[in-house]
């Protein structure tokens, strides 16, 4: 087997395996702690509904850091959108809808969004201040990812990347078919899957426990 | 332990200028002492008044007395007791009565 | 002479604050990291620790939620920086990451001048959540500045007007004014006395009475300085006709432990507890003061003796609540025509969730309210919050910084008086009014509800 065979035909799955693996350990781990003190922020949302209105509204609108870090959010919030947004098209793509250009649309906003906020987590005083290198690196390292992904997908999406994928998914991957860009996107894609619940931005995990296990508690 | 000197005499205080010992104090203190807490001039009767009650309660319980305690007994309000000790009855009333420092939320 | 009694007494320049007794400079970095072991050792705080430590964002957003920061403008009062000089030893001595990658992912080495650093910040922050609530990810900054303060006091680092109070009131005396018993007694007959000048009826203020149905326990300094706050408690269970009783062995509900160290903690909560178990009452009524109706909400089950577990705790303000939603309390709003507005305690509002109840209270017994802005779970602390407000050498600074937000927003009402049902919001927010000369006067709740109630007849 070659490098590129093992890059594009094994890896995606230890990528994939690992990092479910990871996100679930973290979980399994917050949630094995002790109940600590209660520390509930009030008030809390009402009920089930009223908790998950103010997720949803929160995750699909950034309102916190909308009211109060404007210039933030514009960088932060169409970054995560656009990174909910490539992988949502990019398996209609999959599916056979025509949407390879708004992914490659999203995948052009989370470059643009993590050199923005590159950039002002250099300008920005207070923001350097509380910077250090691995945020700047997490950025770099998404915005990476990203503008491979382009780089492979554009300017025309060939039939057999998507080919590929399929492949992938019933699990006899056709290598063959992938270009050198291709095979790198795929590497880099599988570094960074691997890399995200190990770094601190695994807060898509600990969001559910500082929100219903902390702030929420309500014995 | 800090000191201070006033009117020629030494006197043993805490950081926040609170007499150490009860049996030290004396009038002279009180008097030199004054200034300090903004109270410009001789003190007067009413302010003496003052003065004795908390020593006198001190001496008894151990403590200051309720505010509102120290007014009524003494036929004075609020707003007079702030005239005649501008920093405050739990600072400046029983510091020149020569009381220990107030703890707690007050 | 050991080594700690000759450090005793730091007056110290650098330090904002007087300790009793300081670790000696070199023997601090270990008994920080020891004791940070033993924090996270004992598992309650490793969830809010893990998750908060590990992963704020860095986004800045509790700057603008602060305070201290808007008021002072100072970096270094920035939350989350704060924060991290917690965050950088922590990941540096107990993540993986923080081991092998050192500084690239924000971890350092303990060292002596980082910990003066924390000795300054945490007592910069008022532990009042506000940036809290407007954090993504739900950061709390307030409790890592708690575990911050805990681990500080085992190096000495502790105002001391706390520990002389703590020292009072686990000791003989047993209450942090070192108020004696007599003169306990003395004052409560002092209260029937007015309040018998004050309606012509005899409204007693039952003590020590077994089997009363609620424990009342007020900050102790109340009975030195806010009279009228309690007689209106007095009036109020008097005219809803409860059973209740003050115990004369046992009346401070205050509880510094909240500010400085789980173990002070643990003591004084459960001597409030025996107290209250002892005369086999079933509800504690925790008079008008936000950290220590917090600190036994949140601890009784943690910190308590397990049979203690069972006993109710609630707010002065609830229970008066109670009574009025129950057609118990009558008031004559006539007799507080001025404006009034309403503080929200930290620790009563975004610390228990105590919202409404005042506000509802306060609309039947007074002629005209007005909100503050912002108000409920966005209010401003008043400044003296996180046990600051004991803190004489940061007097100046409460008075130029920490409550220069609260300052504004106060002007801002053209109210008369500003209600505050703390003990801490009402030393804060007296000294406050009279350092900028704010044509307005502080009152208690209960004072407010006191001089409207209506009872038997008479008004
Ligand atoms: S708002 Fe929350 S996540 Fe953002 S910097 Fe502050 S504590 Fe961290
Ligand atoms: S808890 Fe309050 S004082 Fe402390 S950082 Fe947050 S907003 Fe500022």
């Amino acid at each position: 087997m070659t490098g590129s065979e093992f890059i594009a035909g094994i890896f995606p799955y230890i990528a994939v395996a690992l990092c479910l693996l990871s996100t679930a350990w973290r979980f399994v781990r917050w949630l094995s702690l002790p109940p600590h003190v209660k520390w509930t922020l009030y008030p809390v949302p009402e009920g089930i509904a009223g908790q998950l209105k103010y997720m949803l509204k929160e995750m699909f609108t950034f309102e916190t850091l909308y009211k109060f870090n404007r210039r933030l959010w514009f960088g932060s919030f169409s970054m995560h959108m656009a990174m909910v947004g490539a992988a949502l098209f990019f398996i209609l793509y999959l599916g056979g809808w025509s949407t390879i250009f708004v992914v490659q649309l999203c995948l052009l906003v989370l470059v643009i969004a993590a050199i923005y906020i590159i950039g002002l987590r250099i300008y920005d005083k207070n923001l350097r201040l509380l910077s250090n290198f691995e945020e700047l690196f997490n950025l770099a390292f998404l915005g990476g990812v990203a503008a491979l992904g382009f780089a492979a997908s554009a300017p025309h999406v060939p039939g057999s990347l998507r080919l590929y994928f399929l492949g992938l998914i019933e699990l006899h991957p056709n290598t063959s078919v992938l270009s050198t860009v291709h095979i790198l996107a795929v590497f880099l894609g599988g570094l960074f899957l691997i890399y995200l619940p190990l770094s601190k931005m695994i807060h898509y995990v600990s969001k559910y426990f500082t929100y219903h296990h902390i702030n929420w508690q309500k014995k | 332990m800090p000191e201070i000197e006033l009117a020629g005499k030494k006197y043993e205080i805490d950081e926040d200028g609170f007499l150490q010992e009860l049996d030290k104090w004396s009038k002279e203190f009180a008097q030199a002492y004054a200034k300090n807490e903004d109270i410009e001039g001789q003190l007067t009767e009413e302010h003496w008044k003052i003065i004795n009650y908390l020593r006198d309660y001190f001496q008894k319980f151990g403590i200051a007395p309720m505010i509102r305690k120290l007014c009524k007994d003494n036929g004075i309000d609020m707003k007079r007791l702030y005239e005649l000790f501008p920093t405050g009855p739990a600072k400046g009333a029983c510091k020149l009565a020569g009381l220990s420092k107030p703890t707690g939320c007050v | 002479m050991t080594k700690e009694s000759e450090q005793s007494k730091s007056t110290d320049p650098k330090y904002p604050y007087r300790s009793e007794k300081l670790l000696p400079r070199e023997e601090r970095v270990v008994r920080f990291l020891e004791t940070l072991q033993e924090v996270l050792g004992a598992k309650i705080y490793n969830l809010p620790l893990e998750t908060y430590l590990g992963t704020c964002a860095k986004c800045n957003n509790c700057a603008e939620q602060c305070q201290v920061y808007q008021a002072s403008r100072d970096p270094h009062d920035l939350p989350a920086w704060r924060s991290d000089l917690l965050r950088k030893v922590y990941k540096k001595y107990f993540t993986t990451s923080g081991k092998l990658f050192g500084g690239l992912v924000g971890a350092k080495a303990l060292t002596e001048e980082d910990i003066d650093n924390m000795v300054d910040a945490f007592y910069r922050c008022t532990m009042c959540r506000r940036c809290g609530v407007n954090c993504p990810l739900a950061v709390d900054n307030a409790l890592i500045t708690r575990i911050g303060r805990v681990i500080l006091e085992r190096l000495g680092f502790v105002p001391s007007n706390m520990t002389v109070s703590t020292r009072a009131q686990l000791g003989e005396i047993g209450n942090t004014s070192a108020i004696p018993k007599a003169a306990f007694i003395d004052t409560l007959d002092f209260l029937e006395e007015e309040l018998r000048d004050e309606t012509g009826i005899a409204i007693p203020i039952p003590r020590d009475v077994e089997g009363a149905q609620f424990f009342f326990a007020a900050p102790v300094s109340d009975y030195i300085m806010e009279a009228d706050t309690l007689l209106g408690i007095a009036k109020t269970f008097h005219a809803a006709g409860a059973n209740w009783t003050v115990s004369t062995e046992n009346f401070d509900a205050i509880n510094y432990g909240l500010f400085y160290s789980d173990a002070d903690l643990e003591k004084i909560l459960n001597r409030l507890l025996e107290a209250a178990h002892s005369l086999k009452c079933k509800t504690i009524v925790i008079g008008e003061c936000g950290h220590s109706t917090k600190t036994a909400l949140l601890f009784q089950k943690v910190f308590g003796l397990s049979e203690y577990r069972g006993m109710e705790i609630k707010s002065v303000i609830e229970v008066s609540h109670r009574f009025f939603a129950e057609g118990k309390l009558m008031f004559d709003p006539t007799k507080n025509p001025e404006t009034v507005t309403y503080h929200d305690p930290c620790n009563l509002g975004r610390g228990s969730g105590i919202y409404e109840q005042p506000r509802e209270l306060l609309k039947a017994a007074v002629m005209h309210f007005v909100e503050m802005t912002p108000n409920r779970k966005m209010n401003y602390c008043c400044g003296g919050g996180g046990g600051l407000v004991v803190v004489e050498d940061l007097h100046d600074w409460r008075m130029s910084t920490a409550g220069l937000k609260k300052v504004e927003q106060l002007r801002a009402t053209g109210a008369k008086l500003v209600c505050a049902p703390c003990a801490n919001c009402k030393k804060q927010l007296r000294e406050l009014i009279q350092a900028h000369k704010l044509d307005m006067q502080l009152v208690g709740l209960h004072d407010l509800l006191g001089k409207a109630i209506v009872l038997s007849g008479k008004t």
